[in-house]
């Protein structure tokens, strides 16, 4: 029987309205919505299907890293019908690599067949933790997951990955790291049985300092500031004027 | 040093590849490295790729022809590179932000112990790097703590290198294509539609959830495209409709893009849309919705129907 280890991030819903820290370091956390990484959501979701339409799954644990608050994502996790959570505990700044191993320690814990997550975090945008707990743990990698097939003895997988020119399938042996994109499926909202049942489901706490990790963050945000460019905004009245617009854009930047 | 990972299609340099050139340059001069140099790895297109390689102004580029096909796995690049950063001693290894890279890079820097920045737009005088988050709403300033650094780079950051008259020296590597594959491609595609690729591309046009089905999608956004000698983009809404590949995806989960001229046809303006836009020298919209998003990040609007709009604006474009 199968285990898939599901890692997910606690963000901000921030569409539209960010605001930096008075520290300038980070974001302005109070006021904002937190979400469960919708690429981890597209994950979850990957993991459930496995199990519904394959078989053969003992267990989808779902992994979360920080502080107490992370224990709303997990209810979520559970409610969409993962069958434990792992919450560890730490205050301080994770980046990918720390992030990775901390996945690392707790895949080591039990025997996994599989961790699935999100191709990248929609706050840092650095999509780098799977790349890199593949290669902690020295197991295949296939990034960027559109469909996603396992075999029956959940040996082996056949992923298509998107990738810049369209897509690529490979196939990779058992356990395994899988990234996944957008277009791999839609996730479930939780039933309200599943909403329920969440609360009975376990929930355990994990101290950083319990994983025996030796090492800290190897990059660190120094401080931040907003982007943003100040477009022209003109309004044109006509297609016809629009044609123009173009055409002069077009001839200017050739010179 | 600095080893900057070169990709090529066939004999050709990617264009991407000769921003990441261009970014090595900054950083040998901002961060204060002796060298900058660039590895191709592949098959016997690579001593042709790298000959043109040298041209860019780096100070050595290398080949391994031995990797047989242009399509291996990116895990033989992930292992190549380990070895090749080992044995020349590279203190900061740079490739582009396509998908190979992306699928090999996180995992050559852990090899390495190194640390790595995503995306990088810029390198600060003291050592540090700057790139983008919450997509494209912030810019970080992000320091690496290990000897050894990894960056990709955001290719609109940073200007294509120039053709230079004098090439550098080319030479070969020996290292071995290692043993077993952890990945196998087993099939791929390509969404080639024989217009200009989407990253390098001057022009843009891109179509968002104002088009109903595919058809539609390909009536309008490409009719425009064609007629400018535009690559076509679409929003995250349009690919999630199926109006659209993936491949064309345009935003924060897709390509950034820096083209001299962007065209957002029924695109409403969701931020991880305008992340993958930031680079375009200018904007034109033209969407229904007087109140779109897209219009405050414009440069010129047109309030109205795309399905109109685009015919007229083709015809009119042809005639002046």
């Amino acid at each position: 029987m199968a285990r898939i280890l599901v890692p997910l991030k606690r963000v901000p819903d921030f569409e539209g309205r960010l605001a930096l820290s008075a520290g300038q370091r980070s974001i302005e956390c109070s006021g904002l919505r937190w979400i469960m990484n919708p690429f981890d959501e597209i994950a979850l979701e990957g993991a459930l299907r496995l199990r519904e339409t394959r078989g053969g799954v003992e267990e989808i644990v779902a992994l979360s890293a920080g502080g107490v608050e992370c224990a709303q994502q997990l209810r979520t996790a559970l409610a969409m019908g993962a069958d434990r959570a792992v919450l560890v505990r730490c205050e301080s700044e994770l980046d990918s690599y720390l992030t990775a191993e901390i996945i690392a320690a707790v895949y080591k814990q039990a025997r996994y067949d599989m961790v699935i997550a999100g191709k990248q975090a929609v706050d840092t945008d650095a999509n780098q933790t799977g790349q890199i707990l593949a290669a902690i743990l020295g197991v295949p990698l296939a990034p960027f997951a559109s469909a996603v097939s396992v075999d029956e003895r959940w040996s082996s997988a056949e992923v298509t990955c998107e990738v810049d020119s369209g897509w690529e399938t490979l196939r990779i042996a058992l356990p395994a790291v899988i990234t996944v994109d957008l277009r791999l499926n839609e996730p479930r909202y939780p039933s309200l049985p599943g909403m329920i049942s969440a609360k009975m489901k376990p929930l355990q706490e994990v101290p950083l300092n319990a994983l025996g990790i030796e090492y800290g963050v190897r990059v660190r945000t120094r401080s931040m500031q907003l982007a943003g460019k100040q477009r022209k905004r003109i309004k044109v009245e006509t297609v016809k004027s629009l044609a123009h617009v173009i055409r002069e854009v077009l001839a200017r930047q050739e010179h | 040093m600095i080893l900057v990972f070169i990709e090529h299609s066939g004999p050709e340099v990617a264009l991407w590849s000769r921003s990441v050139i261009s970014a090595a340059l900054e950083a040998k001069s901002a961060h204060g490295y002796r060298r900058a140099a660039g590895l191709l790895v592949g098959g016997k297109n690579a001593v042709l790729a790298a000959r043109e390689a040298s041209y860019y102004g780096l100070d050595q580029v290398y080949y391994i022809d031995t990797v047989q096909t242009a399509s291996h796995p990116a895990c033989v690049d992930a292992a190549v590179l380990r070895q090749v950063c080992l044995r020349l001693g590279v203190m900061l290894l740079l490739a582009g932000a396509s998908s190979r890279a992306k699928s090999f890079m996180p995992r050559t820097a852990h090899m390495l112990g190194a640390g790595m920045v995503s995306e990088a737009v810029a390198f600060l005088p003291d050592g540090a790097f700057r790139r983008m988050m919450y997509a494209g709403s912030a810019y970080a300033e992000v320091e690496v703590l290990t000897k050894i650094k990894a960056a990709t780079i955001q290719q609109s950051a940073f200007a294509a290198a120039p053709k230079l008259d004098a090439g550098c020296e080319v030479c070969c590597l020996d290292e071995a294509c290692p043993a077993p594959l952890q990945e196998e491609i087993i099939a791929c595609s390509s969404a080639d539609d024989g217009r200009p690729e989407l990253r390098d591309a001057r022009v843009v046009v891109s179509g968002g959830r104002a088009f109903s089905n595919a058809g539609e999608f390909a009536a309008h956004v490409g009719a425009l495209a064609d007629c400018l000698g535009a690559a076509v983009g679409a929003s995250r809404s349009a690919v999630d409709a199926g109006c659209a590949p993936n491949s064309a995806q345009v935003g924060q989960t897709g390509k950034v893009v820096s083209p001299d001229l962007y065209v957002a046809l029924g695109i409403s303006g969701a931020i991880q849309h305008l992340a993958g836009m930031h680079g375009a020298k200018t904007v034109v919209a033209v969407n229904s919705d007087p109140a779109a998003p897209v219009f405050e990040e414009s440069d010129y609007y047109l309030v109205g129907d795309v399905c109109s709009v685009v015919p007229e604006l083709c015809r009119e474009l042809k005639s002046i």
